[in-house]
């Protein structure tokens, strides 16, 4: 599995969404961070079992 | 006794000797160390802030308690400097980011305050990568050669160049060991939850974990004993009881079974370091540890899931300074903190899962080894200016090269320690990794405590030392 490559277009379109200031130069390298990560995480999890637990570390006591 | 002037290459075990029998006055002690700092930072860049009339009033506190009888312990007296990411009340705490250039805290983090309660001596705040989100520790340079990163965050401990005998570090991806490694002293970060984080600059809540900088081992032990413990203040710690660490070290490792991983480790890792690594795993070997090949699964895209996780929490704590000032942060810090905005929550979500699943892992690899041996690093410290590293046919950021083998252990929460173990050609220093089982600090500083005794290397000094 393999999630969608990010383009600097994309970058700049879902940071205008969110309010965020991309500095100059950076879209470029921001989406091939992401693609990369998004990625790697996304087939490392499709390994997982569906119902394969969160870790977190809440304590309710 | 040896000179007042010799005493910076002495251990705070060996240190504490001399205070507490009142051979050394800690005053003498501390205007030495401060007389060093003022002789040799100014060539290595350690120090953010030094607290000069502090620390002299301090110390003459605690000369003052010593010859009342009141002898707090090890650290009583001795003058240690502080990651400038640890909270010290009305001391600016900058995490070496203009976005913090005016926070002044108006309480100590939880391990300033231990170790002041422990009688220690604050000589001030030493330099992090920006708020610890990185391995080149800027403006700091390498005490064995200034053209070198001292590798980071934990950059500025100064340990190795003796203007101080020890500091706290942080480590979300490597920031304790890696510079530890770089600079050839010791560093360990204890099992995630055994040290309160309260009172220090965030990085990534779930892989932050705080631990102490020293140049030998046993001085590990005595800080760690110091730091760890549960804390009402931070929900992340666990309530382990604490043994004696200092104890522990008998010098004894004929019960202890060694896990040598054969894959994942050794992989695309200097000559000189895989070298160094072997025969320091002979030398534990010929102590009478046995040795266990071990396989751990599971292994590959942990530095991604460290990475989503880090960037995700880490642009969460930054969130409203990102949309008010971001150009406050630099540009490399800028760069991450914009990903992790961009991440998607499931991306964060599939990295904390698989994050169970490489604990797993590691779980049912150490199942029959009691520690497992690595290189703390795959390369020396790299160069200033260096962006990437190429060991043979693989070439890596600086980031991928500093975490690759340290990170899997924050994504695990194992306790980790690093110690000298030898040097590269280029008379670089070279770390020797030693990993435990959970809340099982005891066994890794046993270990390294072990090879200490049996070795040299952490005796050895830098020439901007002498």
């Amino acid at each position: 599995m393999r999630d969608a490559e990010m383009r600097p277009d994309d970058v700049e379109q879902n940071a205008k969404l969110l309010g965020l200031r991309v500095a100059a130069g950076h879209s470029q390298s921001i989406a091939l961070l992401l693609t990369e990560i998004r990625t790697n995480v996304l087939r490392k999890a499709s390994a997982l079992k569906q119902d394969a637990p969160l870790a977190v570390y809440f304590d309710a006591r | 006794m040896e000179e007042l002037s010799d005493l910076w290459k002495l251990d705070i075990a060996a240190v504490a000797d001399v205070i507490s029998s009142r051979s050394l006055s800690p005053v003498a002690l501390t205007e030495m160390m401060l007389d060093r700092v003022a002789r040799i930072d100014p060539k290595l860049s350690s120090y953010v802030t030094v607290l000069r009339d502090d620390a002299i009033r301090s110390a003459r506190q605690s000369e003052t308690e010593i010859a009342s009888g009141k002898y707090r312990g090890a650290l009583h007296g001795v003058p240690i400097a502080i990651k400038d990411i640890y909270d010290i009340r009305g001391i600016r705490t900058t995490a070496c980011s203009k976005a913090r250039e005016n926070y002044v805290p108006t309480e100590d983090s939880i391990v300033v305050r231990e170790f002041r309660e422990a009688g220690a001596v604050i000589l001030g705040k030493v330099t992090t990568h920006e708020f610890a989100f990185g391995f080149d520790s800027r403006p700091t340079k390498n005490a064995w050669n200034l053209n070198h990163i001292p590798s980071g965050s934990s950059g500025g401990s100064g340990i190795a160049a003796g203007i101080c005998f020890a500091a706290t570090g942080s480590d979300t991806g490597g920031s304790i060991r890696a510079p530890a490694a770089a600079n050839g002293i010791a560093g360990i970060k204890p099992t995630h939850g055994r040290v309160s984080k309260a009172g220090v600059a965030v990085l990534s809540w779930s892989l932050d974990h705080a631990g102490p900088m020293a140049r030998t081992v046993r001085d590990l032990a005595i800080l760690l004993g110091v730091m760890a413990g549960p804390d009402p203040l931070d929900p992340h710690t666990k309530d382990v009881a604490v043994p004696n660490y200092l104890a522990m070290l008998t010098g004894d490792i004929r019960d202890v079974r060694l896990g040598i991983p054969s894959n994942y480790f050794f992989d695309d890792v200097q000559p000189a370091v895989e070298e160094a690594v072997r025969t320091a795993i002979a030398n534990l070997e010929s102590l009478g540890a046995r040795t266990v090949p071990v396989s751990i699964p599971d292994l590959d895209g942990v530095l991604d899931c460290m990475l989503a996780i880090a960037m995700s929490e880490a642009s969460t704590y930054h969130q409203q300074m990102m949309r008010t000032a971001p150009e406050l942060f630099g540009d490399e810090t800028r760069l991450l903190l914009e990903v992790g905005e961009l991440m998607l929550a499931t991306t964060y979500i599939n990295a904390q899962r698989s994050r169970l699943a490489i604990k797993n892992a590691f779980r049912q690899a150490m199942r029959d080894v009691d520690v497992l041996v690595t290189p703390t690093q795959p390369t020396t410290a790299l160069k200033i200016g260096q962006t990437t590293s190429r060991i043979g046919s693989r070439e890596e950021s600086v980031f991928a090269v500093s975490a690759r083998l340290c990170a899997p252990f924050n994504i695990s929460g194992l306790p980790a320690i690093s110690v000298p173990c030898g040097f590269s050609p280029e008379v670089m220093p070279v770390g020797l990794q030693i990993i435990g089982k959970p809340f099982d600090e005891q066994t890794v500083l046993r270990v390294a405590e072990a090879f200490e005794r049996n070795t040299k290397w952490h005796l050895k000094r830098p020439a901007i030392a002498a």
